[in-house]
């Protein structure tokens, strides 16, 4: 038998829950002060409201309805609308140092459900609670009131609990016991940035692919969750399509032709720079098959890229309307936020090519943390695959050794490094092949005046 | 809702019966009656100790919503009534049981000769 699910209103959530809560439920959220519980709570109300004209009562301790309603409005929520169409009750409860207070609270929350036929509910919270009436009392309350008293009503309602910092416990731990569902909000500075993380510890009848996600919260936003994308199998290259080079020496390099949706890897030792080779490589295809490409750079402005396309754009007869030039800062945003942005970026524009450039400066402003770059990156890479965009990925290194990355994840890693012959300096490119079956060499070339390239392969090997 | 005249110690009983599972539930179930009276409201438009001497079917109906569970439902009644039949033995049981079958008339019948001096008292203070 199928579950109802009773949407949260937060749409990669809901993508995540396999469309929300389930009906019925009640679902703990708890955090640390300023983790964002009162906003997600909120917009599971508003949204409701709103989206799915089910009304819904928010009952706080905590806040005047005043100050909810305008920091709401400043997150996109106008509350007072909402209420004007009865949609929405908001119960200021008194703050008293005795039970009769949060009694009379409960009461009047349970009438306003029954008053506007509330489809949801939110109660702020049971810290709150607890610290008036003790931990036994509040867990029969909750128990008794909110758990057994909303659920024959169909009512779905979030429990919000303090998480004090440093505290690994819910509360006084009781609560994620009584109810079916607990979501944990997060709030650290990382690297500067303020990083918010929801955490998903139990969901009765959802199975849930991902337990932990980033999220943010922005004016006229309120909540936004960056959702990795959700791929259980490794989605192969096309068999169908394929892109021959059109020199034989890159031919070599690559083992012939590419399939569309590979993925390759650059591996270049500094001073060495592979972007010019790589556009004049690509604006062959495009000559070639069509298509657009997609350079984005994490090192140099968007000038020096636009002055490169165009030497070898006019070289193929490619318009320049089918370059696009992506140039960002790796430190200005963080990590999941800048790789939710390149998710978007990549189904919207949907290139046939993608060159990732200087790709090692964004776990190095991480404090060399590759491992959350790794999976961000796998992550990125298997929807590229997916959508079927061949793309090149740049490192730049400072010695020969490998990037601290798993390198199968790409179809063909290519080293490149500097090599003095003759007293001229050329790149020596030599092809890893991880998927590709043909047969690969190294090749070597050397920039010429005006764009060009003087490429050989090297033969014997 | 059967609205039948009832003599003077039917209806001290009855607000006797109202005032003892109120405060049992409030002692021993803090929110529940919180939750139950929402329910009785929101399906019978009265509150849950008015529904229990007034209409036990309706009562039931609202527990049985409650616990989901007949079975739990009745051994709540059978909790929550427990004076009624440490003070009657035999009679108190019939009560009960007549409450949990919907019978008002027994249960009023039996609940009054079992209660009668004692809610007498308890009017009187």
């Amino acid at each position: 038998m199928s579950i109802e699910m009773c949407p949260t209103g937060i749409d990669e959530l809901d993508e995540l829950l396999n469309g929300g809560f389930p009906r019925g439920d009640i679902i703990l959220v708890a955090g640390h002060p300023g983790a964002g519980k009162t906003t997600l709570s909120a917009k599971f109300i508003y949204e409701g409201a709103r989206r799915f004209n089910e009304p819904g009562v928010y009952l706080s301790f905590l806040e005047p309805k005043n100050d909810f309603y305008r920091f709401m409005r400043a997150l996109g929520m106008d509350f007072e609308e909402l209420e004007r169409r009865g949609l929405v009750y908001y119960i200021e409860g008194i703050q008293t140092s005795t039970f009769e207070g949060i009694e009379d609270a409960l009461k009047e929350f349970m009438d306003a459900i029954v008053k506007i036929n509330a489809k949801r509910v939110v109660m702020d919270s049971a810290t709150a609670i607890t610290q008036v009436a003790g931990f036994r009392l509040t867990r029969e309350l909750i128990k008794n009131a909110m758990v057994n008293g909303l659920k024959p009503l169909g009512i779905t309602g979030i429990l919000i609990s303090e998480l004090p910092i440093g505290t690994p416990s819910v509360g006084y731990g009781v609560e994620e016991f009584l109810v079916d569902g607990v979501i944990i909000l997060k709030s650290t500075i990382e690297n500067g940035v303020l990083v918010r993380k929801m955490e998903i510890r139990k969901m009765r009848g959802t199975s849930i692919p991902y337990a932990e996600l980033y999220f943010d919260i922005s004016p006229g936003v309120g909540i936004k969750v960056y959702l990795p994308p959700r791929m259980e199998e490794i989605p192969a290259p096309s068999e169908a399509q394929v892109y021959i080079p059109h020199t034989k020496e890159i031919r070599y390099l690559c083992g012939g032709y590419l399939r569309k949706g590979s993925q390759i890897a650059f591996i270049v030792r500094e001073p060495a720079s592979v972007l010019p080779l790589l556009i004049w490589w690509i604006l062959g295809y495009i000559a070639r098959y069509g298509g657009t490409l997609l350079i984005r750079t994490y090192s140099k402005p968007p000038q020096l890229i636009r002055q490169i396309v165009k030497t070898h754009a006019k070289k193929f007869n490619v318009e320049l309307s089918r370059i696009i030039i992506d140039s960002m800062n790796p430190t200005a945003r963080p990590l999941y936020i800048m790789s939710q942005y390149n998710r978007e970026s990549d189904t919207r524009i949907n290139p046939t090519f993608l060159v990732f450039d200087s790709l090692q400066q964004v776990p190095m402003v991480l404090n060399n943390n590759w491992d959350d770059f790794f999976r961000e990156h796998l992550n990125n890479l298997l929807l590229r695959r997916k959508l079927g965009i061949t793309t090149f990925y740049i490192y730049n290194v400072k010695s020969d050794e490998d990037i601290p990355i798993p390198l199968d994840i790409y179809d063909l890693v290519i080293k490149v490094r500097p090599e003095w012959r003759g007293g001229k300096l050329y790149l020596y490119l030599e092809p890893h092949p991880m998927t590709i079956v043909g047969t690969v060499k190294p090749i070597y070339v050397q920039y010429k005046e005006g764009g060009e390239f003087q490429i050989e392969v090297v033969r014997g090997q | 809702m059967n609205e039948v005249s009832e003599d003077i110690d039917t209806k001290i009983v009855l607000a006797y019966i109202k005032y003892l599972t109120e405060d049992r539930l409030r002692k021993g179930a803090p929110g529940m009656l919180i939750a139950l009276n929402s329910l009785a409201m929101k399906k019978y438009g009265v509150y849950v100790t008015e529904l229990l001497v007034k209409n036990p079917k309706g009562f039931i109906d609202v527990l049985n919503t409650y616990f989901r569970n007949q079975d739990t439902a009745q051994r709540f009644v059978r909790y929550l009534l427990k004076p009624l039949i440490e003070a009657g033995g035999e009679d108190g049981r019939r009560a009960v049981e007549a409450l949990i079958n919907g019978d008002r008339a027994e249960f009023t019948a039996y609940s009054v000769k079992v209660l009668k001096d004692r809610a007498k008292k308890w009017f009187k203070s």
